[in-house]
């Protein structure tokens, strides 16, 4: 706490009194300047605290990216409103902080990381910049090494779109979604996927290199809404897509694209915090269980995201 | 005839030609007027008929016009974007495990609102959407899970080939249901069906049921196979379940078809109209007792009803010209009545005025009439003062004669008893005494012998009081005075002055009448008058009578009947005023007396009086 104090009268200094920095030339204020940076360096990762950091910073902060209707260039969305429930609930003030796909994990642990497969390396220390993930954030086994997820909140899953002149044929459903799985992979010898790595659609994830398919990586500081039009655009041929965005995609372009099948299983989405806020994950089960026994969460789910009780019937 | 009436006759008999023509025009306007509402209360019907022909056609129109929305309503969910993307994904080989539920979801959000967007006011037009695919398989269905759309037979509706929208009507299980079908079409080819069954309440409510129902009127709709739907209208089964698909098929489709039916053990006339809807198939019947739409009275009941009210207007016109008349008549009487009043009141006028006048007259007459008898009475003094000078001279001379003898005794002194100057003194008094009685009868004589004032007296004393002034003037002019009085008390109510005026003036006319037939009767005639009083009693009454009857010259024959009329007299006019017999006369008459007379010309008269005895 006391180092969550020295890095703010550091910011404090740095960004409004740029005249004290300046006297931080003189020895004196060099050493004190010394003294709080070194005192600062632990502080960043403890600040992404547990439940008395934020009720005593009296906000929570929402580590969100603007994508599909979880978090939505408006301001609003499933996670956001979430999460404002969730604030309310601690008696705090809310509070945005938009991030990335490679940055999000960073910004919540304070630790920057290199996924591989189902593991994650931990490569140094970055700012913590919120508390909690919301976003449609996908549980994925490195990312349990790494943060720790709320119960699971939205069902989900991977599909291959295509243009709707695509030569891929959508298969056939056989009843066994592994078999599905294995003869969407097993059409796309010669095509072009688009997938976007560190996210839920990293291609590694789905072993798309083994499928023979051409890969392509969309940049990740791109919207991942922004992928299924490079596919209408025909800058590639298909692309992998959680459901709820191909849901949404399917409603906003219809007879543009189509669903060629699953390259997962069932995925789920859930919220994340950091390890260090055990409390702050239990506080927020407690309130997460509320809203779904008062109907609260399906509310909000049937209101952005009508259809997936269509899909996933049992999930809620 | 009077006056009056002749103007009552005028009145009543003048204006009865007039009043004959007016009720003749009366009549004539009335058998006009009962024809003319005769012939509008035919057109009313007809109006009626027709009215409620425009408005069945108008119902007809609206239906036709709803359906036609609701085949709108379809075929633009049939062409919509949820829809054709659903074929089109379908085409494309999407599965709905893997995106197709997205479409059909899609399809049932847009079905749903269409369900809950279309209402009439507050009632749903739809109460079911399904959406089909080409094999029939229900791929959403707005009603619950457990309903289902086989309550209709989709081959059949397969069977029709129709490729637009189209309405059907049916009554499947007695479950009477409307719904509207629009074929989807995907590249040239029906790919499947959107259905919606329309809300029966709402149709039927806002469009077929009559707003105000009553006994066997009703409405429904009826399919191209002439079955009969109405199913909400309760109160009108019995005649509804008469319309079989037989009879409806027989209905006229361009007019009226009227059939009898009995309800309540009433034969009632129905009114049936069977109105084709526009581009459908159905039509749209109703039925209602006629005479709900044109009333119940018959034309010939009604020209019937006017013709006895047209009758019984003209009897009370007749009524009121009759008691106008009388009115009229009783006015006119009136009026005479009023004129005659005031006629008469100004007669009465006039006659108060002649009657005051004449008492004017009267009154003056009265004072002349009292100041001649005063003058009479004075002048019968005067006639008397000869009498009263006799009579006060003999006490008179008395009183000297006993006086002197007193005296010349004293003066010669001659001696004179006690005795002698006492009883000579006495006879003095006594003298005086009578000539003061005298004295005073005249005085009251001049005072009282008018006043009205009586007292029982007797007329033996009144006679003799009456007779004593006169017996010396008579004894004078050689006329004897022979009285023959009752030896019984006369009592009679009267005022003694005045009865002695009376014989003063019966007298003093014998005294004159005598004094004329001695100036011509030789020496032996005895001038003479005779006083008599009696009691009689006539018819079973007693009365006094007086008689004074002399043997003078009697009265003239010509006079006779005049002698009691005021200021008629034979004398000359120095010598009678003419006021005796008739002021006699009225003295008398006052003390409820009667006085007559009888005469002979040359032999005398005799004049009775009689007084009632008190």
């Amino acid at each position: 706490m006391i180092t969550a104090i020295n890095q703010r009268q550091y910011s404090l200094i740095i960004q409004q009194n740029p005249i004290a920095a300046s006297r931080c030339h003189s020895l004196v204020s060099m050493m004190l300047c010394a003294l709080i940076l070194a005192f600062s360096m632990p502080g960043t990762q403890a600040f992404g605290g547990d439940l008395e950091d934020v009720l005593k910073a009296g906000k929570l902060r929402h580590l969100g990216i603007p994508y599909a209707n979880f978090v939505s260039n408006q301001g609003d969305g499933l996670d956001v409103e979430v999460m404002k429930l969730f604030a309310n609930y601690l008696g705090v003030k809310y509070e945005f902080v938009e991030s990335s796909w490679s940055n999000i994990i960073p910004d919540l642990t304070g630790k920057t990381i290199n996924p591989n497969g189902s593991e994650v390396e931990v490569t140094g220390s970055s700012p913590v910049r919120g508390d909690v993930i919301g976003t449609g954030f996908t549980v994925l086994p490195w990312r349990e090494k790494i943060v720790d997820f709320s119960t699971p909140a939205f069902p989900t899953g991977v599909w291959l779109i295509a243009r709707a002149d695509s030569a891929l044929n959508p298969i056939t459903p056989t009843g066994d979604i592994l078999k599905d799985i294995e003869a969407v992979k097993s059409g796309l010898q010669g095509t072009s996927v688009l997938a976007m790595k560190d996210s839920c659609l990293d291609p590694a994830l789905y072993h798309m290199q083994e499928t023979g398919a051409a890969v392509k990586l969309f940049p990740p500081e791109r919207d991942l809404d922004e992928m299924i039009p490079s596919v209408i655009a025909g800058s590639v041929d298909t692309t992998l897509m959680d459901v709820p965005v191909a849901l949404i995609a399917l409603e906003r372009w219809a007879g543009e694209i189509k669903v060629v099948g699953p390259v997962s299983l069932q995925q789920e989405m859930a919220y994340a915090f950091d390890k260090s806020a055990p409390k702050l994950r239990a506080e927020f089960e407690k309130f997460f269980n509320a809203c779904k026994a008062d109907n609260t969460y399906h509310g909000l789910v049937n209101k952005y995201y009508p259809t997936v009780f269509s899909y996933y019937p049992d999930f809620f | 005839m009077s006056g009056h009436e002749n103007r009552l006759t005028v009145l009543t008999k003048k204006p009865a030609l007039a009043i004959m023509i007016a009720c003749l025009l009366l009549v004539s306007l009335i058998g006009f007027l009962v024809i003319s509402n005769f012939r509008s209360q035919i057109a009313l019907r007809e109006s009626a008929l027709n009215r409620f022909r425009l408005d069945l056609e108008k119902r007809s129109a609206s239906l036709g016009y709803f359906f036609s929305e609701r085949k709108y309503d379809l075929k633009t969910l049939a062409l919509s974007r949820e829809i054709n993307t659903y074929f089109t994904n379908k085409a494309l080989g999407m599965s709905e495990r893997y995106g197709l539920k997205v479409n059909l979801f899609m399809i049932k959000r847009v079905l749903e609102k269409t369900l809950k967007q279309k209402k009439i006011q507050e009632d749903n037009i739809y109460e079911r959407f399904v959406f089909l695919d080409s094999s029939g398989r229900s791929l959403v269905d707005t009603a619950s899970l457990s309903s289902s759309y086989n309550a209709i037979s989709w081959k059949a509706i397969q069977e029709t080939g129709e490729r637009g929208p189209h309405v059907y009507l049916g009554d499947e299980n007695k479950n009477p249901q409307t719904f509207v079908v629009a074929p989807c079409h995907y590249k040239g080819k029906i790919v499947g069906n959107v259905i919606a069954w329309l809300d029966r309440q709402t149709l039927f409510t806002h469009f077929v049921k009559f707003a105000k129902t009553s006994g066997l009127s009703g409405s429904g709709l009826v399919n191209d196979q002439d079955q009969l739907l109405n199913p909400f209208e309760k109160s009108d089964q019995n005649f509804a379940s008469y319309l079989t698909s037989e009879r409806i098929a027989g209905l006229s489709k361009t007019d009226f078809s009227f059939e009898s039916v009995l309800s309540d053990g009433k034969k009632r006339e129905m009114l049936i109209a069977r109105l084709p809807i526009h581009n459908l198939g159905l039509s749209f019947v109703a039925w209602m007792p006629s005479d709900q739409i044109v009333g119940t009275l018959a034309p010939w009941h009604l020209i019937a009803g006017m013709g006895s009210l047209a009758v019984f207007v003209l009897v009370g016109l007749a009524l009121i010209i009759w008691f106008t008349a009388q009115n009229i008549i009783l006015r006119v009487r009136f009026d005479e009545s009023e004129r005659q009043h005031d006629l008469l009141a100004a007669k009465n006028l006039r006659l108060k005025e002649e009657i005051q006048k004449r008492q004017e007259a009267e009154k003056e007459l009265k004072a002349q009439r009292t100041l001649r008898m005063r003058s009479d009475r004075l002048r019968s003094l005067g006639e008397m003062a000869a009498g009263i000078a006799h009579e006060l001279n003999q006490p008179l001379v008395g009183v000297r004669g006993f006086a002197e003898l007193i005296l010349y005794r004293m003066d010669n002194g001659l001696e004179i008893s006690k005795d002698v100057i006492r009883k000579n003194t006495a006879t003095i008094v006594e003298q005086a005494d009578r000539m003061v009685h005298i004295i005073n009868h005249v005085r009251l004589f001049a005072r009282d012998a008018d006043s009205i004032e009586t007292s029982i007296v007797d007329l033996n004393d009144v006679v003799c009081s009456g007779t004593s002034m006169l017996m010396a003037q008579f004894n004078s002019h050689g006329v004897l005075i022979e009285k023959d009085l009752s030896p019984h008390e006369l009592p009679v109510q009267v005022n003694p002055y005045s009865v002695e005026e009376v014989i003063f003036n019966l007298l003093s006319n014998a005294r004159h009448s005598l004094g004329e037939k001695k100036e011509t009767a030789g020496d032996e005639y005895r001038p003479c008058v005779r006083v008599i009083t009696r009691k009689l009693a006539v018819n079973g009454s007693d009365v006094v009578t007086l008689k004074i009857a002399d043997n003078g010259t009697g009265i003239p024959g010509h006079a006779a009947e005049k002698i009691f009329d005021p200021f008629f007299t034979t004398k000359d006019p120095d010598k009678g005023t003419g006021l005796g017999l008739s002021i006699c006369k009225s003295i008398v008459e006052s003390f409820q007396g009667q006085i007559q007379f009888d005469t002979a010309e040359n032999e005398g008269t005799s004049f009775e009086i009689v007084f009632p005895k008190p």
